[in-house]
């Protein structure tokens, strides 16, 4: 089996169209913003909507400490796939496949 | 009302003692009445044959005697009768001995066993026949048949009677087997009929003992003539001991109210933590480490969110969690129903127990699983993947596997939700995966340490100790941000600044320095040389920075080590120096034994501080387990799909049975390994973690718990001892 990566400049596409050299993009930052966004709602703006009941202190602390660390956990995730130094290993039947129905 | 029924249960109770007493007395004569009565009919049948045998023996002598009312057969007395075969041997040697040979013996055994009236064992008996000549041997007989327990019956001589005689008894024998029936027959009606009741009476009488035993333990005031209880109430329950206590006085129409009354005292209270039904799992896995010292920070309520969330990072697949969610759910929905089966299972009480755990530790897990994209092993692709092929079709045709250059196969942009689908087809999954779960478990970790760190501020905060804060609390959190923490923001450093598409080589892909051997050579002050393109240093000044951070640190060891006894020691001055004319006997609390307290005070605080230096490399460490628990994880589900459940897809139609056979196998193992034994393996984990590595920062656990006064609690434990554990001298009751 060999491993040899090559790098063509070249991106095939599913209708066999060879139109491009190197592609370049730019990072997209919305992602952050909308899950940012959310999960700030809910950390800040949510004990807030919860006035009355006997455990309202105890919903209060949860929906803090939850929205903190699902936040926390979707950002980390988010930030080491920003810049990734390797990239994934696939094979030939995968990449076509890819190619074919992932757009 | 009550008093009334408990005396009208006593009286019940008591008739229906004394009723089946005398019914099973009853019964017990008539069965040995129906004893007699069989062995004497035995008895008649067989001594027939014995007598028709000497009828010979008339001839031998001429004078005939008659005796008084004594069985005669020709000259010859006899005496017939029953004993137990086991004896017979020894009967018939000593009848021999003491008529020195004159008599006659004859035996027959019964052949069905007969059944004991008393013990209810069944006796072999054997009817024997004793023949004598005289009076003095009669009574010599009669004695050694009271010795040997021989049941004696009257039995004619005469064929003609003895038939009559049968005839009698066979009819009185009827007589007397109707009679025990019906005897039996009222029994069973009686116990049936109380039957249903006893399980009510005797929650009654539990109740009453238990309510008797809390009363013994009031003490009696004999000059005013009341009883008096000590015991601990809830603050913000008074008002409703106060209130149970008038509707007492009035519901027994006393004219002599109860009184509440504070008693002040030096004794430590039990910790009560007020929990709902939806609290109570949570708070009960902390108490199982150790109950909470009176009044101090309830961990518990951190756990409700923190448990589930670490258990999720290290179980993360978003088909076992939608399994635990679901039957979790599932009993939380009927948890009503489920709760009145009152069952012995201990497995099941556990899983009923945790119910409300198991729910939220499903929930959590559906969100990390979606964030790990791993469903039962496959990726989920619903926004679009990131990664895309670049290689033509003589590329692909070529080469059997090919990586991906995140140069040019990477849109720049990550997948927006968790970790981009292509992962979970890549053959080098395991080198990017290992590398971000390793980062991601210490960021958790060292949050967490510092979360449990900071629970000690709200501890000094509530017993007012705020110099405590200076001294303890501060040099303690840089210590574990300033090494720790910055270990963290050099991992997001090196996330950001070094790309694939850096026009710098000093930021490329070869160049990004290990954050592991950047954070040893800091710690060891080992310096690294610039190899170029690539630099040693990921920013400009960060030797300088390390430097200081480790200088900062280690200058926070000896104020964690000297701080509070340098404050205590420093107090106690203070205190000794405003005695003004103090006596010299006396001698203030705090200063007390000197040198040796100091010494004492030195040595614990040197520990606690060991302790804390050393956990927090160790426990930072320990928390890579949710790393390795979730490789595990990932790792077994990609095996049994590989291995298991891909046989049966894809075939022709005789594939379906393989598909069905194999869908079989996979869902036990799914079920048993991956759900069952890796929940298990990751809620002990994740408790190991809290208890160990998030608790030890702060917590004191040295209370015992409040335990009331509940009908509830004693029906529960009903074979148990009455005693509240956990409680201090026995004087002390809970009252609720």
């Amino acid at each position: 089996m060999a491993f040899v990566t090559e790098l063509p400049y070249r991106v095939a596409l599913s209708d066999g169209d060879v139109h491009k050299e190197k592609q370049t993009w730019e990072t997209n930052y919305t992602p952050i913003y909308v899950m940012t966004t959310i999960f700030a709602i809910i950390f800040f703006i949510g004990p807030f909507a919860i006035k009355k009941g006997e455990n309202k202190w105890i919903i209060k602390t949860c929906m803090m400490l939850a929205s903190f660390f699902l936040w926390l956990f979707w950002v980390t995730v988010y930030i080491a796939g920003m810049n990734p130094l390797v990239g994934p290993q696939l094979r030939n039947t995968t990449l076509a496949w890819m190619a074919h129905t992932w757009v | 009302m009550h008093r009334s029924t408990n005396s009208c249960l006593k009286e019940k109770i008591d008739y229906i003692e004394s009723e089946i007493q005398e019914m099973t007395k009853n019964a017990r004569n008539l069965k040995s009445d129906y004893l007699s009565l069989i062995e004497l009919k035995l008895l008649i049948e067989k001594t027939q044959t014995f007598f028709q045998d000497h009828s010979a023996q008339r001839k031998l002598s001429a004078t005939v005697q008659i005796y008084n009312n004594d069985a005669v057969f020709g000259h010859l007395g006899f005496i017939a009768g029953t004993v137990a075969t086991s004896r017979v041997p020894s009967f018939e040697r000593m009848l021999w001995r003491i008529s020195h040979g004159n008599i006659f013996f004859k035996q027959a055994q019964i052949d069905q066993p007969l059944k004991d009236p008393i013990t209810g064992h069944e006796l072999q008996k054997t009817v024997f026949v004793v023949f004598f000549h005289g009076e003095q041997i009669k009574l010599r007989v009669k004695k050694v048949c009271f010795g040997f327990k021989a049941t004696l019956y009257p039995c004619p001589a005469t064929y003609k009677d003895q038939q009559e005689m049968l005839s009698g008894v066979e009819t009185r024998i009827k007589d007397l087997e109707m009679v025990l029936d019906q005897t039996e027959q009222h029994r069973r009606l009686v116990l049936t009929n109380i039957a249903g009741d006893i399980s009510t009476w005797m929650l009654a009488v539990r109740k009453e003992k238990a309510i008797y035993h809390t009363l013994n333990m009031f003490s009696m005031d004999i000059i005013k003539k009341c009883l008096i209880a000590e015991c601990w109430v809830p603050k913000s329950d008074l008002y409703i001991a106060q209130k149970a206590l008038d509707d007492g006085v009035k519901a027994s129409g006393s004219p002599i109210p109860s009184i509440l009354h504070h008693v002040p005292t030096r004794e430590i209270p039990p910790t009560f933590n007020r929990t709902n039904k939806f609290t109570r799992g949570f708070q009960t896995l902390i108490d199982s480490y150790g109950i909470a010292s009176y009044r101090e920070v309830n961990p518990a309520l951190y756990t409700i969110i923190t448990f589930p969330f670490l258990f999720a990072v290290m179980f993360g697949d978003v088909g076992h969690g939608l399994i635990m969610t679901a039957f979790s759910a599932i009993i939380v929905i009927y948890e009503k129903r489920l709760s009145k089966n009152k069952s012995d299972n201990e497995i099941w009480n556990i899983f009923f127990a945790g119910r409300y755990i198991i729910l939220l530790m499903g929930i959590f897990s559906v969100y990390t699983g979606l964030i790990y994209n791993d469903m039962f092993s496959k990726s989920l692709n619903l926004f679009g993947s990131s990664w895309m092929n670049v290689y033509d079709s003589e590329t692909l045709a070529n080469h059997t596997s090919l990586e991906l250059d995140p140069a040019v196969a990477y849109t720049q942009t990550p997948y927006p939700f968790g970790l981009d689908p292509a992962w979970q087809f890549a053959t080098n999954n395991i080198i990017f995966l290992n590398s971000f779960k390793m980062k991601l478990s210490i960021i958790f970790g060292v949050l967490h340490m510092a979360f449990g760190v900071t629970m000690s501020v709200v501890n000094f905060n509530f017993f007012r100790k705020p110099e405590m804060i200076y001294l303890q609390y501060v040099p303690q959190i840089l210590f574990l941000m300033l090494l720790f923490w910055y270990l963290c923001i050099l991992m997001f450093m090196k996330w950001t600044m070094y790309s694939a598409t850096a026009t710098d080589p000093t930021y490329g892909t070869s160049c990004a320095p290990s954050v592991l051997i950047t954070f040893i050579n800091m710690m060891l002050l080992k310096g690294s040389e610039d190899s170029p393109p690539c630099k040693a240093m990921m920013f400009d000044g960060q030797d300088a920075l390390q430097k200081l951070f480790l200088t900062l640190g280690f200058l926070c060891i000896p104020i964690m080590l000297f701080g509070k006894p340098a404050f205590l020691f420093w107090q106690a001055r203070n205190r000794k120096r405003h005695e003004v004319g103090g006596e010299r006997g006396e001698v203030p609390a705090g200063a007390g034994g000197g040198a040796g307290a100091a010494g004492e005070l030195l040595i614990t605080q040197a520990i606690h501080t060991i302790e804390y230096v050393l956990g927090t490399v160790s426990h930072t460490a320990s928390y890579l387990r949710l790393w390795a628990l979730s490789l595990a994880h990932a790792q077994l589900s990609a095996v049994l799909w590989q291995r298991v459940l891909r046989y049966g897809l894809a075939r022709s139609l005789a594939g379906s049975v393989t598909m069905y056979v194999g869908f079989a196998v996979w869902a036990f193992f799914t079920l048993a390994i991956l759900v069952l034994m890796e929940g298990l393996s990751a809620f002990l984990h994740t408790l190991r973690l809290h208890w160990v590595e998030f608790m030890s920062k702060f917590y004191d656990g040295q209370g015992y718990a409040f335990m009331p006064f509940s009908f509830a609690a004693i029906i529960e434990h009903d074979d148990e001892e009455l005693a509240q554990n956990g409680a201090p001298p026995e004087k002390k009751d809970e009252e609720y």
